[in-house]
């Protein structure tokens, strides 16, 4: 087990790696230029030069690209162009926004799609299933965008008990995690229902129902594990797609996180900037995988034999 | 509570460049000179100046103090202008300022500030806020003599308080800038009351809207510049019946009735109505059969051009409604949105056929030179189309000489007729300053140059009937 984490940690590096060098590319090969933005109209040509210079834009992609792999190394992230302040500060301003919405939103996705995935499964074309795919089908047709907006319209303008926008308080998380959590619960519940209706036709399920135990009893304690481990692997996906940012949910709600400072980086076409969030983003996405996939072996036995 | 709808990069005046960032700093800091409608400086801590000669201003500076209560004195200014030169500020925007050879104080009250060669837009540039003679030493200088100082700086809020050193004393206690990023949120927090006045930042689909909600949606003429941008190299592009052709083929009028509300001015020209150098030459006014026949004289078969537009939802739009126009007499357009980064990015490069983009806070008509004058193609200036015309380019160089200004006015006024004929860029209109506010916050006037200085005015009445 313990092998397997190290190995997977081992491999997480040239995933970072890659993931860095693509976007760095692709970056530098939009037009667009970090200065221009900067500087806006008007600026004389002596001031950009100056300026490209003083910030090491005059060296060439891959050499940059490079440095800011050495500085990485050593735990430095370098400057970010626009706001002058060291990218590890800007990212440690706007993590803790992101965490605490990705907890928020996992939070609302789980207290909707348990209940959900399991009410539909016991009872496969029941009333309960319908509304579960009535919903499900809601909540995908239902893009964030415009959920957030009718959201904020009915629980901040009709009936004034949450705030509009921005990070100020607990009651300002709701709303976001709302619109963020209802989006996965649509997934989570349908994935959660088809597992489930699969693992309760396995034997075991079979043997506790004929040893006299309730649907639900038989249901939580024999299907419900077995179903876990696909529906771990959506979950993980999903979240790590949080941790990455929200990038909508997090504009919509003027949300302080890392998705809106990605955004905003690429904008100014501050590499660095850039180059700081991608590696936040890329090593949450792949931590959340690995502790999915660790998650996974500790529920299911069969994995870890396996590992 | 102000809503922005990006967040400031810095807030030192001499760095920051970004809308939000002067939105703000605009009322933390004064210059010797502040801008007017008209194009001409009006005084700020300068009280009045004087030009012996053409290369020497002496400016006599009105008592104030700075929010550290220390008065603002010559040395001060002196400091100010002097940290320009060093490193720290290689970003600084001292545009029109490179002509500066000499500042000094001639007593604790006058300044007296030399130029190498005589410049007509020197004067423009001394809205430079002046800061505190230790303070300017530093690189993230946050004193000023503006009637509110920098108070809380928050990860997407900013936090002014009423400075105590301020004559007159600015009516409200404090202002809060808060970052709303998405249009809609930023009309629903409007709604709501979280959000007091917000200037520029609402769609004008959302306008009736706020309206009926109880806000107050005033606009002012503003002097914005929204034009559309023709690549002159371009070999379909370069005869100049095409162009005219294109001119005319926009219905403008239908454009800021039915997009931008009715917001807009039909412009003719960089400068409006109001400026001095506003020269009132031949609106291109909307007439399709002349397109038509413009370009039927022109010949050579079907004109293929794209047109790069921002994303910007209302932009965009405005991208397609004028591809569309354009197409009913022929020229088939490819309507490309971009982000501000690639759209920028490709019109300094020269890589497009039309662009649509606006001129923001232009205020002095030397701006013609960088947008005209042969040599000013970038990177060097923003003459983006590759326009070259030997009587502009001789027009533009005499204006930018310190003679009087109805000698500038008629040379600009020759560079204006040759714009209508040539149509190097089709004018579109002058976008209006709106600003939506609570009905609380009384004694706002909207600037018609766009800033939101007169929220030192602005009072906020608080109904006896408030719940508690």
């Amino acid at each position: 087990m313990l092998r397997y984490a190290a190995l997977r940690l081992v491999l997480a590096v040239p995933t970072l790696a890659g993931v860095l060098l693509l976007v760095s590319l692709l970056l530098q090969l939009v037009p667009g230029d970090p200065v221009d933005v900067m500087l806006g109209e008007g600026a004389a040509t002596v001031d950009r030069e100056q300026l490209r210079h003083a910030m090491g834009l005059d060296r060439p992609a891959w050499r940059q690209l490079a440095d800011f792999v050495a500085g990485a190394a050593h735990g430095d992230l370098g400057r970010s162009i626009a706001a002058g302040e060291p990218v590890a500060t800007l990212l440690a301003q706007r993590y803790p926004a992101t965490l605490e919405l990705t907890g928020a939103a996992l939070l609302v996705a789980l207290l909707i799609a348990l209940p959900l995935g399991c009410a539909a499964a016991i009872r496969p074309g029941s009333p309960a299933d319908r509304t579960s795919l009535v919903l499900a089908t809601l909540e995908t047709a239902l893009p964030t965008f415009c959920l957030g907006p009718l959201l904020i319209l009915v629980f901040a303008v009709e009936l004034p008990w949450l705030p509009v926008s921005g990070r100020d308080g607990a009651s300002s998380v709701v709303l976001p995690a709302l619109t963020l959590g209802f989006g996965m619960s649509a997934v989570l519940a349908r994935q959660l229902r088809v597992a489930l209706a699969a693992a309760l036709r396995l034997d075991c399920v079979r043997t506790a129902r004929a040893k006299g135990a309730r649907p639900w009893r038989a249901m939580l304690l024999h299907a419900l594990p077995n179903a876990a481990t696909a529906t771990t692997t959506v979950l993980g996906l999903q979240l790590g797609g949080l941790l990455a940012g929200a990038v909508v949910t997090e504009t919509i709600f003027a949300w302080p996180g890392i998705g809106r400072l990605l955004v905003q980086a690429i904008g100014a076409r501050d590499y660095p900037l850039v180059q700081g969030c991608v590696l936040a983003v890329a090593s949450s996405y792949v931590a959340v995988n690995l502790l999915t996939d660790l998650l996974q072996a500790l529920v299911d036995p069969r994995l870890r034999e396996r590992a | 509570m102000v809503g922005l709808d990006a967040t400031p990069n810095s807030l030192d005046p001499r760095t920051a460049s970004d809308a939000s960032a002067v939105a703000i700093l605009d009322l933390v800091h004064r210059g010797l000179t502040r801008p007017g409608a008209d194009g001409d400086p009006l005084p700020d801590l300068a009280e009045s100046w004087a030009t012996p000669d053409p290369v020497t201003y002496r400016f006599r500076l009105s008592p104030a103090r700075f929010q550290d209560g220390s008065p603002v004195t010559a040395d001060d200014v002196v400091a100010t202008y002097a940290s320009l030169a060093r490193p720290a500020f290689q970003a600084a925007r001292r545009d029109g300022l490179e002509l500066v050879s000499d500042v000094v104080a001639e007593d604790a009250r006058v300044v007296r500030i030399t130029l190498r060669e005589p410049s007509a837009t020197f004067l423009g540039a001394t809205r430079l806020a002046v800061l505190p003679a230790g303070c300017a030493q530093q690189p993230d200088c946050r004193i000023g003599a503006g009637p509110f100082r920098l108070d809380r700086v928050e990860l997407d809020a900013v936090d002014i308080a009423a400075a105590p050193t301020a004559e007159p004393a600015p009516a409200l206690p404090g202002i809060r800038f808060v970052i709303s990023t998405d249009s809609v949120a930023r009309a629903l927090g409007l709604a709501r009351g979280s959000i007091d006045l917000v200037q520029n930042a609402v769609e004008p689909d959302l306008l009736p809207w706020l309206e009926g909600a109880g806000l107050d949606v005033l606009s002012t003429p503003g002097s914005t510049f929204h034009y559309l941008g023709i690549n002159l190299r371009r070999p379909e592009l370069a005869d100049r019946r095409v162009r005219q052709a294109i001119a005319h083929s926009i219905d403008r009028a239908a454009i800021v009735r039915w997009l931008l509300g009715g917001r807009a001015r039909l412009a003719n020209g960089l400068f409006p109505p109001e400026h001095w150098s506003h020269a009132d030459v031949a609106d291109l006014a909307y007439d399709p059969a002349r397109a038509r026949a413009l370009l039927a004289e022109v010949g050579g078969g079907a004109i293929r051009v794209s047109l790069k537009t921002s994303s910007v939802e209302l932009r965009r739009r405005i991208g397609e409604v004028i591809g569309a126009m354009l197409g009913e007499v022929g020229i088939a357009v490819d309507v490309r949105p971009l982000e501000w980064a690639s759209l920028y990015g490709d019109v300094r490069r020269g890589a497009f056929d039309l662009f649509a983009l606006a001129w923001f806070g232009v205020q002095e008509p030397d701006h013609y030179f960088t947008m005209l004058h042969s040599t000013m193609q970038p990177p060097r200036g923003s003459n983006r189309g590759g326009f070259a015309d030997a009587e502009v380019d001789a027009l533009t160089v005499a204006a930018r000489a310190p003679i009087p200004r109805a000698e500038r006015r008629a040379l600009y006024g020759r560079v204006a007729e040759v714009v209508d004929r040539d149509v190097p860029y089709v004018p579109l209109w002058w976008s209006d300053n709106v600003v939506v506010k609570s009905r609380r916050l009384t004694g706002f006037v909207p600037s018609p140059v766009g800033d939101l200085r007169s929220l030192a005015a602005t009072r906020w009445i608080t109904p006896t009937s408030e719940r508690s």
